[in-house]
């Protein structure tokens, strides 16, 4: 399949069970469910504005467990921008990522102008085992953007998406297309298990 | 997939040691071929603490140090036989430094003061301090990245297994703790204690997990050790016609089945043995799904990629085959009774034992080296398997 030259990717990464998918499925579809599915891999894409003009944000969801470490690095290369999802419940969760971060840079080398938010979900949970202030000292540390969400209550979903456009500072990419209505024209396609369109 | 290739073979020459390699004279500088030789960086152990490169070439337990790579004149010995390998932390100070140090054997009561190494790269350095902790232990100790048949022939020693004493204990464990674990087999266990665990069996201790030991960790064990089987339960030759099984399914008719079963009764015997092993587990795993959450699906998604994977992982490759993967993993944890009878747990039988051995004799070349070392160990197994029938 050719690549579409005008696509944003995002590439979701974290370790199994911290709601990568839910985050996904909450802001391209508006919905969520209480179900317990791992994901292998996951695209999903919908139209965006960008420069004045239109193009694809391409969503990848990953699989939590470390499985597939090619399939990792591919994404990893042809992702435009990151997304490093730990769950506030599970501190091991947050020490997952830090491997998955260490690839991120030493594939892109420099990661001072590629866009990562480093996210913590589950922030409606009670029992919590990372504090926020925990959370906003690791991205410190990496230099990235920080946000707790909660694909549950809808708490920060699409913020969170366009946080991280707005941190493409070689691009200048809004959800809405040319400020007419955002919401139901979003129509999101599901391409499942077609990681060739990367 | 090129690092496995160069590890492979220097696996395969350790296997036949003092081997020259057919067409290229032999060395006269040695009768035996190095298990490994590189450059890397030693530390002076006088009181200045200088960096100097040397080329070092390991054979059987002795490492040698050299000025330059055609090992004109040797610098030092160091004798491994006794002594300790360590990986040491990187220094946040000083990045970079991929260190490790060999302990040597003591003299009495006198310590004797550590050589200390810098690699390259991690990896090189990993791959160091594993080649030569292969050599320090006992030689057939290691478990991770060995083949199924190698572990479960020396371990016959400990008493008869139907699986690897680490797939043994890992399961036991779970069992045992973990069957109400939610998101067990997907949620990651602790790395670093995952590691630990792996060197210790690999050390050849046969650590009893601590019974506060996270579930998850021992999960994650137990996937690492069949992901880094050397080759998959499913061996590379029968994966396609595993997966082709998949498509047939669909239908109501009987072809798909009973393609499914000529396949698993093609399995050599080990890897039968795991397999059916594994399925019925975690069949026992789904049975709590309503508190664990695992359904059949779900452990099939977290489980299949390691059990079923194709020679070349290649990400697109991976990923087409995917759903094929995780519906073959679902039939066979579903139909664990049908297609792995309890009737047919057996410690490997003379008949089949031989002519399945020779079947498999022309694979790929891993297949292929790894049924040369099988023969005569599966005779000492079979012969055992008789007497203990006997007993």
């Amino acid at each position: 399949m050719p690549e579409q030259s005008n696509d944003y990717r995002v590439v979701v990464f974290g370790a199994g069970g911290v709601g990568k998918s839910s985050l996904v499925l909450r802001f391209v579809k508006g919905t969520f469910r209480d179900t317990y599915i791992p994901t292998v891999e996951d695209t999903y894409r919908q139209v965006i504005s960008c420069d004045k003009s239109v193009c694809t944000l391409q969503i990848t969801d990953t699989t939590g467990s470390h499985q597939f470490p090619a399939m990792q690095r591919l994404s990893i290369s042809k992702g435009h921008a990151f997304i490093l999802v730990y769950s506030i419940t599970s501190k091991q969760s947050l020490e997952e990522l830090k491997p998955i971060y260490q690839q991120v840079l030493a594939i892109k080398g420099n990661v001072e102008a590629i866009p990562i938010m480093l996210v913590g979900n589950k922030s409606d949970e009670t029992q919590r085992e990372v504090e926020t202030k925990d959370g906003e000292a690791q991205a410190n540390q990496w230099k990235c953007a920080f946000m707790e969400t909660s694909a549950k209550t809808n708490h920060n979903v699409t913020e969170l998406f366009q946080e991280l456009l707005n941190l493409d500072k070689k691009r200048n990419m809004s959800l809405n297309i040319d400020g007419k209505r955002s919401g139901k024209q979003s129509r999101a396609e599901r391409l499942k298990g077609k990681c060739s369109v990367m | 997939m090129h690092i496995d290739i160069k590890k492979r073979k220097s696996r395969s020459r350790s296997v036949i040691p003092g081997e020259g390699s057919p067409g290229s004279p032999r060395s006269t500088r040695s009768m035996e071929r190095p298990l490994k030789a590189g450059w890397l960086k030693k530390q002076q152990r006088s009181l200045v603490k200088n960096w100097q490169q040397r080329y070092f070439v390991l054979r059987g337990s002795t490492l040698t140090y050299h000025k330059d790579d055609k090992e004109t004149t040797v610098q030092g010995v160091i004798q491994l036989r006794f002594s300790k390998v360590n990986e040491l932390p990187p220094n946040s100070d000083d990045p970079g430094k991929y260190l490790f140090e060999i302990i040597p054997r003591t003299n009495g009561d006198r310590e004797r003061c550590p050589y200390v190494f810098m690699a390259n790269s991690q990896s090189d350095m990993e791959e160091w301090v594993r080649t030569l902790r292969r050599v320090i232990g006992v030689p057939t100790s290691g478990v991770f990245g060995k083949s199924l048949v190698d572990t479960v022939t020396y371990e016959q020693r400990f008493g008869p297994h139907m699986v690897p004493i680490l797939v043994q204990k890992c399961v036991e464990f779970i069992k045992e703790h973990g069957l109400n674990e939610e998101g067990i087999f997907r949620l990651p266990g602790q790395d670093n204690a995952v590691k630990q665990f792996r060197d210790a069996f690999d050390a050849g201790e046969r650590p009893s997990f601590p019974s506060d030991t996270d579930v998850h960790t021992v999960a994650s064990l137990l996937k690492l050790y069949l992901r880094e089987l050397p080759e998959p339960v499913v061996p590379w030759i029968q994966y396609q016609d595993f997966l082709d099984c998949t498509n047939l399914l669909d239908f109501r008719s009987t072809e798909g089945w009973e393609k499914l079963e000529r396949q698993i009764a093609l399995l050599p015997k080990l890897n039968y043995n795991l397999l059916s092993y594994i399925c019925r587990f975690l069949f026992e795993v789904q049975l709590n799904s309503q508190v664990n959450k695992m359904n059949v699906e779900n452990l099939a998604t977290v489980m299949g990629i390691n059990l079923l994977k194709p020679q070349i992982e290649d990400p697109i490759t991976v990923m087409k085959a995917t759903p094929q993967i995780q519906k073959m993993m679902t039939v066979m944890i579903r139909q664990h009774e049908k297609l792995f009878p309890v009737s047919k747990d057996v410690i490997p039988s003379p008949p089949s034992n031989k002519s399945e051995s020779q079947k498999n004799a022309p694979r790929s070349f891993v297949g292929w080296e790894s049924a040369e070392v099988q023969d005569p160990k599966e005779i000492i197994l079979t012969v055992l398997g008789k007497l203990l029938r006997k007993i």
